[in-house]
Parts: structure tokens; sequence; C-alpha cells
């Protein structure tokens, strides 16, 4: 004989998470459950084992690891930024205050940018040591006025990376977007 | 003492203090810890953030958004940091991990600071938690050669996983504390190597049990559990790989 053990509804709060930057995140976590708003949820639980545990549960510390997995998310699913996650994970945790930063550029860049592909990646440059991350914008076609839209997004974003110990530079490769 | 390792595989290590409702908190806390706080930490930095809270009752989901401020003081290096919000006190090191030595003074200050600044009327959540990154540099290792905390997949499932993710929570204290333990693969940018993220998050279950004068020492505790599910989770193969110093 089995016993069927129904888990107490709890009336606890069952998930809390923090999100730095209530602009960048407004669309996704609406108060309503909209395919992507679920989907985000989900995507996080998987770092809560006690999601569906019945008492109250602790919820997730304010780890900046997390809070950068959060971040690059964002810039995948909300600015279509591709992103070498791996790289720039390791980039952000090394330059911890550029996290909001970079939340902040590519926000910028896409209000700037709209039609633009946008990649994300960390720059080596091998003559002087230095690493920083580079935005490229690639557009499929290369007027006279996208050097100078470029230059534009640039005065935009340099307020969020004033003082800050890492670097992020938005330009071109001249590339065409990836399809 | 726990083993050393030259070439540890921890991202980020957090020690948290969450007060309970009850601890008077206004606006000028997180400046009057700073001042306490700045000859170690004097790089501030201000952050607006949004928290928001989902409730389930049998009937609905209910949702409430708060907008609140964190304040983050830096070190110099910026390889710790202290995290200021309502009620909350986080201390982080971020890697290369300076040791507990290292990083359990840093602890200390800070939430000596805190006492010094507030009245704490009890602790609703401390938490010790450790991200691990561990890489293994073949493509599709076995995993029990190199863990001892891994999915059990039965002889009648598939062979062939693209990916996983499982977690235990072990109790502790009678129950006062759990330590929750969870092991995910990431991707990996470098070919031929296979990198998993291994969690270990030990913290107190029930709030209040562990009054502030005894929060040190709880952190303490915490750490050598946390030390030991750590070395329980691993095999020699990584203790190689971490460069073991004896």
């Amino acid at each position: 004989m089995h016993a069927i053990v129904v888990p107490e509804v709890s009336v606890e709060p069952y998930r809390v998470w923090f999100l730095r930057d209530i602009r960048s995140f407004t669309h996704t976590i609406e108060p309503k459950f909209g395919s992507q708003a679920q989907s985000r949820f989900l995507d996080q639980a998987i770092f809560t084992l006690s999601t569906f545990a019945p008492e109250r549960r602790p919820d997730t510390s304010s780890s900046l690891f997390r809070e950068a997995l959060l971040h690059l998310r964002a810039a995948r699913v909300e600015y279509d930024v591709e992103v070498d996650a791996e790289e720039v994970l390791e980039y952000l945790l090394r330059f911890p205050d550029m996290l909001e930063a970079v939340n902040q550029v590519i926000r910028t860049v896409r209000e700037h940018l709209p039609e633009a592909q946008l990649e994300l990646v960390v720059y080596h440059d091998p003559e002087i040591e230095d690493e920083y991350l580079v935005l490229y914008a690639r557009f499929s076609q290369y007027t006279s006025a996208v050097m100078e839209r470029i230059r534009a997004a640039r005065r935009a974003y340099s307020p969020y990376i004033r003082d800050k110990s890492g670097w992020i530079l938005l330009t071109t490769d001249f590339r065409q977007p990836r399809k | 003492m726990g083993r050393k390792y030259a070439n540890p595989p921890i991202i980020e290590a957090i020690c948290e203090f969450r007060l309970s409702p009850q601890t008077q908190w206004d606006l000028t806390v997180p400046g009057l810890l700073y001042e306490r706080l700045k000859q170690e930490f004097p790089h501030k930095e201000q952050r607006v953030l949004q928290e928001v809270e989902l409730t389930q009752s049998p009937e609905v989901i209910q949702q409430q958004i708060r907008t609140g401020e964190r304040l983050l003081f830096f070190t110099e290096g910026k390889r710790m940091l202290v995290q200021v919000g309502t009620r909350l006190l986080a201390v982080h090191a971020l890697a290369p991990y300076p040791n507990w030595e290292g990083f359990k003074p840093r602890i200390e200050t800070s939430f000596k600071s805190l006492q010094d600044t507030v009245e704490i009327h009890g602790l609703e959540r401390i938490l010790l938690h450790y991200i691990n990154r561990v890489k293994i540099p073949t493509q599709c290792p076995k995993l029990n050669e190199y863990l001892e905390f891994y999915p059990f997949i039965g002889s009648r499932l598939p062979t062939d996983t693209t990916s996983f993710l499982m977690g235990v929570e072990f109790s502790y204290a009678d129950g006062r504390d759990r330590c929750r333990v969870q092991l995910a693969p990431t991707p990996s940018s470098e070919e031929g190597k296979t990198v998993f993220i291994l969690e270990l998050e030990y913290f107190l279950a029930h709030a209040g049990r562990v009054a502030a004068t005894d929060a040190l020492a709880w952190v303490e505790e915490a750490h050598s559990r946390v030390e030991e599910v750590f070395e329980g989770c691993i095999t020699d193969n990584l203790r190689r790989l971490f460069e073991e110093v004896k």
C-alpha cells in the first residue's frame, strides 16, 4: 500500500529574484505569464532546487555570477545580441563593476542601431596584453552614415563606462550580418 | 584544516546575512556602513534593482514588484566586495579565491561593522555559497573518474545525454541548516574541454534559529561543512587538476 503524499500548498513566496535594470527587464517580467516571462522563469528555476519544496525556501543569493548570467541572457533575448558567453562571463567577473555598465551600453546601442546585428566578444589585444569587450555592429549596407551613427551611440553610452575598471567599445568590422 | 589548491575552481564565494523584518533599517545605514568599511572597500557603486516576489496560493499567483537600491563597496583590486541592501549584507570574493584565511576576515569585519551600525533583531537567513567552475580536459569525460556527485542513469536509458541538472539538499544541525549541492554542465568555448558548474550553498533553513552574536561561529561551521561536501564531490583526478598543495 503506497501512501500518497500531497505537498501542502504554501502561501509563502515561492520565488524571489532580483533584476538590476528595471528598464531592460520590464518587458520580460510584466505581471502576467506571457510565453517569454514563463520561459525565463523556468530557465532561471534550474538554479533553484527548492522551487517546488512545500515549506518556505530561502531565495537565491546575491551572486554576481548569477547576475552576470541574467544580464547575458537579457542581452540575447531582449536585445538580440550574439554573446560569447563563456569569455564575456569571465570578463565580467574579472571587472565586476562592468556588469551594470554593459547592460546599459547594450540597451543604449540597441536604441541607436535597431537594425544592426550585434555581437559581444572579448577582444584580446596581443600587442599590449590587454583585453576588453567589443560590441560589433553589423549592417547589410554600409552607407556613409553608419560610422556617424556608431559614434553617436558611443557618445550616448560613454557616461555608463566612466571610471569603470574595464572597457567596452562599439565598432564595426564591416562584415555582413550572419544569417 | 581543509585541502588547499594552487588552481582552485572557485569563481565566486558569497557570505550573506539577511536580517529579520524586526530589525530597524533606514536609508542612512548603507552610508554609515561605508564609513566603517571604506578603508578595506574604498570603491563605492550604487545600483537600482527590482525585486519580484511571486506568492502562490491555491487559487492565484500574486506578483509584487519592489524597487530597491544596492550599494556595492569594492576592494582596491575589485576582487572582493560588499553588497548592502535593505536588511542585507553580502560579502563576495571573486576569482582568484584568496582562500578561507583571506576571505573570513573580510566577512568578520563586515558583519561586525553591521552590528556596530544597527541593532540586529534576529537573522532571517545566513548563507555561505561557493560557485565552482570545473574544467575537465576531455570532450566526453566519464563523470565517475572526476566526480563522486553525478547523475545515475539506468542501463535502460539512452547513453547520449546532451545536458543534465542535478541537485541535492543535505540536512545539518538537526534540520536547522541545509547544504544544497547542484551540478550542471555549461557551454565551453575551448575545444576538447568539458565544463561544469558545481554550486554549494550552505544556509540557515529556519529563520531566527541563530542569534546575531553566534552568526560568525555559524559561518565558520558552515565553511567546514562546505569543505567536507566539496571534497566529497570530487575524486583525486580533479584534485590533481586543481593542483593540491601539500
